[in-house]
């Protein structure tokens, strides 16, 4: 259009609007494409799902496929009503809370311990507390299945040397779920200690040497600097281990299969179990798999309204 | 833009590689199969060579359909075209998978034009439900070995060629089975599946420590108090345990058919469609009492659901006796440093003894919807059952001999002279009482039958846990179990009313 | 690295009795693994006895050669790399290139797609599972490599961590290079990425592990004993029913699955530590 730049003033403004214009939709363009893949795999296996999902919950299908029954909402009413649901749920949340408590302060704990500064051999403490981050799950349930065997396990006989009878780790309710959870927490170590450790590392010397003037001690130091000004890292900690509990498989399967009597089958656990085992009725594993997501959203919500008031940011 | 063209390719292998799947499912696997290759072929060369080494096999059971001209002739074949595949799933581990292997590769070299592959899937529940889950995937094998549970939902998959349309045509005689065996795997028409690998449980005995103790060996024919009250002479012997089992629905089950009770209704679900469990009732309770007692009383270790656990409790010699299948017995026999003898399991004090229902599992042929396919399977299951092959299984397993007529096979004389416990299961079997007094059918002994057997067998494991953990007795216990049941009963009898 | 406040000259004292509380604690963690390679290495009859030992009495890889030869153990294997090598690489390259869009290139519509992205991982796998086992099925990939990795070729995760790195790179270096002539695609792989190799390897080895042990999913999907994982093979071994599970065996695969990952980290545990810690940190 303005082909005669040098004597004429052109008009700037459109030109410069159209080019610019332009350059948009090329940059959205190769935007895209570089996001193309990842959306497209996300779209399929993480959005759709959630969808088909809700369209599951709300069949009934014959074990082996042939046949479906719409039921509408029936899958969820008589979920309400199942008692053996609600104590799932229970279930549930006993197992997250003992996994995220003790297993962030016992990784707090050794991460505090960890920091220690020492001349020598440290890398070799923490090769023997990180290590178990490189276990799967379900390596983990057959070597926690091995030291609790109820006849020859390492644990019970352990403990017989202090004494004391040990519990029948897998095989009672009261015992199993703590189990279960034990091991789950040994796996999830090296993690949450490398994390913690990093929040501890990252905290400014300046604080202690402060504090140091002022007189605290070890347990005032902590308490008064290292604990608050790690809240970013734990509130982090707190919601990658509730996530993670939440989605515990491995060791439930190869531990208890969900046993004794419901002891220790979490809400994914059941929701596996109803579309897999037995006699699998997917429809109501989907309404189950769907009632736990929006429980997941709401306490996400809550968790991250909670801490915008009370995570210390540096 | 030769960075935006780069880009734009890598994004349309990807593209290319899910617009595959984004296709409807209708499509033929193979088109779709071969798209995918192509896509990745360009990124990942590595992976795609096994991808390709996979996908041959599935591919090769389509070619094979598309040419069909020559009949069910395996002779002729030979030369013309390859063996047809045979996919075989079992549930066999360990020694006992080594042992199908081997009779597998037996039947592979024995011929050229069938070539079957096993593969083993786990325990039975694991077989069963990557079953079901295949019928969904289309992944479904040939032949598949399928514990006794499953046979009303392998009759309801509509998916199976009954064993007797096989036998007919091939005029294949079954009376040489076991009659219990046969009993259990057939109905009105005739068999439906073929039988292979047989147990039952039975209860196996530390003799070294009996002796010590001045006890007689335990009783063929024994009740419930005769039972606890030799428990009672081997714990004050010094023994920690008396006896040792599993947490396992079976134990149940074989134990009340042994007293005479019913699972289910409709003569255990073998007249018609069973729509209720009734073993919350009369014997059913006395039997659970007895069982859950054991534990609550301090005569069992509680090691939970196992099939494994309580060996290892037998062989440290903590229990003095153990139930296991009879299909446990070599390594039973093995595992310990003392001499393990074998009896009959007990029954409720106000019953006689019935016998047990035949355990263990049977092989069960799929529709292939290719008569040259399920001929070689049925012809595979026939090895399967003829003399050689049952001698080889039962003397390297323990799992009885499906055939009567091999009895006098010279090589299992020897071989049950040396290993007697051997034969305490084919004798439990045999002294089966199959019809009642006034003739008509024992149902009990048939043992129960019905769509969602798998999930209600869980019912019982965990009321065990309920009267051990939750203090309900054993009858409160049962009727849970059994209110969960019905309601499986229900929703799974729904698909066919 | 020493973090917290250097004091004056330490006390040997303290440090010794650090030393030995650290060591003590470290053999308690790491026990469970040391008690599977001690007992992998002993005579099959005597892994059951009692009361327990910890060493072998005697040394023996028989255990080893029953896990190898009584499965297709090399194929379980083999499986487990190509199932993971496949995962880490799509993972890899989609994260580094959709990071980048992210971080670098400004688009309209930039920050509703990271939203979607990061979104993603508040659905939980809970809930795809079965929708996905039964597409997947349906799609014919059940036991097949496909089946096994193409839902996780994308990891939302990774392309935070790596976005939050990329947005340390100061901008001016992508002016320069723009002045250079240096298009987007060119400047991504010839320095952004060199640079941000230890956040890439970082991602990698984490990505690495989280695939290598993966476990629900190729339960489900696979049935086909060729197809199967390590870690579903270590399964198989445990609960093999009417035969007492062969525990020196069950110790042997166990072991065996747990090495790949194991020599990484040894190999590779600074790395690893400071991957995991940078994502601590940014969370």
């Amino acid at each position: 259009m303005n082909d005669s730049p040098s004597t004429q003033p052109p008009p700037p403004r459109t030109a410069n609007k159209q080019k610019i214009r332009q350059r948009k939709i090329k940059a959205t363009l190769e935007g895209f494409l570089y996001l193309f893949p990842s959306l497209l795999i996300l779209t399929i296996f993480v959005y759709i799902p959630i969808v088909t999902s809700f369209q599951m919950s709300l069949t009934r299908v014959a074990p082996f496929g042939s046949k479906t029954i719409d039921v509408g909402i029936g899958n969820y009413t008589r979920l309400l009503a199942d008692s053996d649901y609600l104590y799932t749920i229970k279930v549930t949340l006993i197992f997250t809370l003992i996994i995220v408590f003790a297993g962030v302060a016992l990784a707090v704990f050794l991460a505090i311990a960890l920091s220690y500064p020492l001349d020598h051999l440290s890398w070799f403490h923490r090769l023997l507390i990180f290590v178990p981050i490189v276990i799967s799950s379900a390596v983990t349930g057959v070597l926690f299945r091995w030291i609790y065997h109820p006849v020859i396990g390492y644990l019970n006989y352990a403990l017989l040397q202090f004494g004391i009878d040990g519990p029948n780790w897998l095989n009672s309710k009261e015992w199993a779920l703590i189990a279960v959870a034990m091991a789950v927490i040994w796996r999830q170590l090296g993690f949450n200690v490398i994390i913690a450790l990093a929040g501890v590392q990252n905290i400014d010397g300046t604080y202690y040497e402060a504090a140091k003037v002022d007189g605290a001690n070890t347990w005032h130091r902590i308490r008064h600097i290292t604990l608050p000004l790690l809240s970013p890292t734990l509130f982090f900690l707190f919601i990658i281990n509730f996530i993670n509990s939440l989605q515990v498989f491995g060791e439930i399967n190869i531990l208890t299969e969900g046993g004794p009597g419901g002891a220790t089958t979490t809400m994914l656990y059941s929701i596996y179990y109803d579309a897999f085992v037995g006699t699998p009725f997917r429809g109501y594993a989907s309404a189950q798999a769907y009632l736990l997501f929006v429980l997941i959203l709401l306490i996400s919500f809550v968790q991250f309204k909670w801490a915008g008031k009370k995570v210390h940011y540096q | 833009m030769k960075k935006m063209f780069k880009l734009m390719i890598l994004m349309l292998i990807l593209a290319l590689s899910l617009a595959a799947c984004g296709g409807d499912t209708a499509k033929e696997p193979v088109e779709e199969a071969a798209v995918e290759e192509v896509a990745v072929e360009e990124v990942e060369e590595e992976a795609v060579e096994e991808v390709e080494e996979e996908a041959t096999p599935e591919e090769a059971a389509p070619e094979e359909e598309a040419a069909p001209e020559e009949e069910a002739a395996p002779e002729e074949e030979e030369a013309m075209a390859e063996a047809v595949e045979i996919a075989f799933w079992h549930a066999m581990g360990g020694e006992l998978g080594v042992v199908v292997d081997e009779l597998v590769a037996r039947y592979n070299d024995s011929q050229d034009a069938v070539h079957v592959t096993a593969t083993y899937q786990g325990s039975y529940d694991d077989t069963y439900n990557a079953l079901l889950a295949a019928f969904d995937t289309g992944t479904e094998p040939n032949i598949t070995q399928n514990f006794d549970l499953a046979s009303q939902t392998m009759f309801d998959t509509g998916r199976l060629v009954p064993a007797y349309e096989l036998m007919a045509a091939d005029g294949f005689d079954d009376s040489i089975f076991v009659p219990a065996v046969k009993d259990y795997y057939s109905d009105q028409d005739g068999m439906v599946a073929m039988a292979f690998n047989s147990s039952t449980p039975i209860l196996y005995y530390n003799v070294d420590m009996f002796e010590e103790l001045g006890l007689d060996a335990p009783s063929q024919d024994m009740t419930f108090s005769e039972f606890t009250a030799l428990c009672d002479e081997i714990q004050a012997g010094g023994t920690e345990y008396c006896v040792t089992f599993g947490q396992v629905g079976w134990y149940f089950e074989q134990i009340l058919a042994n007293s005479g009770g019913l699972y289910f209704n409709n003569d255990n679900g073998r007249t018609a469609r069973a729509s209720e469990a009734v073993f919350n009732e009369g014997q059913g309770v006395e039997v659970f009492t007895f069982l859950s007692g054991l534990f609550a009383d301090g005569y069992a270790p509680n090691l939970g659901k196992t099939w494994t656990d309580t060996d290892a409790a037998f062989h440290a010699e903590q229990a003095a006796m153990v139930f296991d299948s009879t299909s446990g017995a070599l390594g039973m026999q093995e595992g310990g440093d003392f001499t393990v003898g074998t009896t009959y399991i007990p029954h409720s004090d106000s019953s006689d003894r019935n016998g047990v229902v035949i355990g263990g599992a049977a092989l069960w042929l799929l529709d292939a919807e290719d008569d040259v396919i399920n001929a070689a399977a049925w012809d595979f299951m026939k090895f399967m059952a003829q003399p050689d092959q049952q001698v080889t299984w039962h003397t390297g397993t323990g799992y009885f001999p499906v055939r009567t007529d091999i009895v006098d096979n010279a090589e299992l004389e020897a071989f049950w002279e040396e290993n007697p416990n051997f034969v305490t299961a084919i004798n439990q079997l045999e002294d089966t009482h199959t019809t009642k007094e006034d003739g008509s059918v024992n149902y009990a002994v048939l043992g129960g039958q019905a769509g969602p057997f798998p999930a209600i067998r869980q019912f019982i494991v965990d009321a065990y846990s309920a009267v051990l953990d939750d203090g309900m007795t054993p009858q409160e216990a049962l009727d849970a179990a059994a209110e969960k049941a019905n309601q499986e009963l229900s929703d799974y009898n729904a698909f066919f009313e | 690295m020493s973090l917290t406040i250097k004091t004056k000259p330490r006390i040997k004292k303290n440090d010794l009795l650090m030393h030995i509380l650290l060591i003590s604690i470290g053999l308690f963690v790491s026990f469970p693994i040391i008690l599977a390679i001690l007992t992998s290495f002993k005579l099959p009859s005597d892994v059951t006895n009692y009361p327990p030992t910890l060493l072998p009495e005697v040394w023996t890889v028989e255990n080893y050669v029953t896990a190898w030869t009584s499965t297709p153990f090399w194929r379980f294997f083999a499986n487990s790399i190509i199932q993971t090598g496949v995962i880490v690489f799509f993972q890899v390259l989609l994260s580094v290139m959709a990071a980048y869009a992210f971080s670098v290139l400004e688009f309209p519509g930039r920050d509703l797609f990271f939203y979607l992205i990061i979104g993603s991982l508040m659905v939980p796998f809970q809930l795809t599972f079965i929708p996905n086992f039964v597409r997947i099925s349906q799609w014919g990939w059940a036991n097949t490599y496909m089946g096994l990795t193409v839902p996780f070729l994308a990891s939302a995760f990774g392309i935070f961590l790596l976005r939050q790195f990329f947005l340390t790179i100061p901008k001016e270096l992508h002016d320069s290079a723009k002045i250079d002539g240096a298009g987007n695609w060119r400047f991504l792989w010839q320095i952004l990425v060199p640079l941000s190799k230890g956040s890439i390897s970082a991602f990698s080895i984490f990505a690495f592990l989280s695939a290598w042990s993966q476990y629900l999913w190729p339960l489900i999907i696979t049935n086909d004993e060729t197809m199967r994982t390590i870690q579903i093979a270590v399964r198989f071994f445990l609960f093999d029913q009417e035969r007492g599970a062969d525990w020196g065996a069950v110790m042997a695969s166990a072991v065996i699955a747990l090495l790949p990952t194991l020599a990484l980290f040894l190999i590779a545990q600074r790395q690893l530590v400071k991957g995991i810690a940078m994502t601590g940190l940014k969370g």
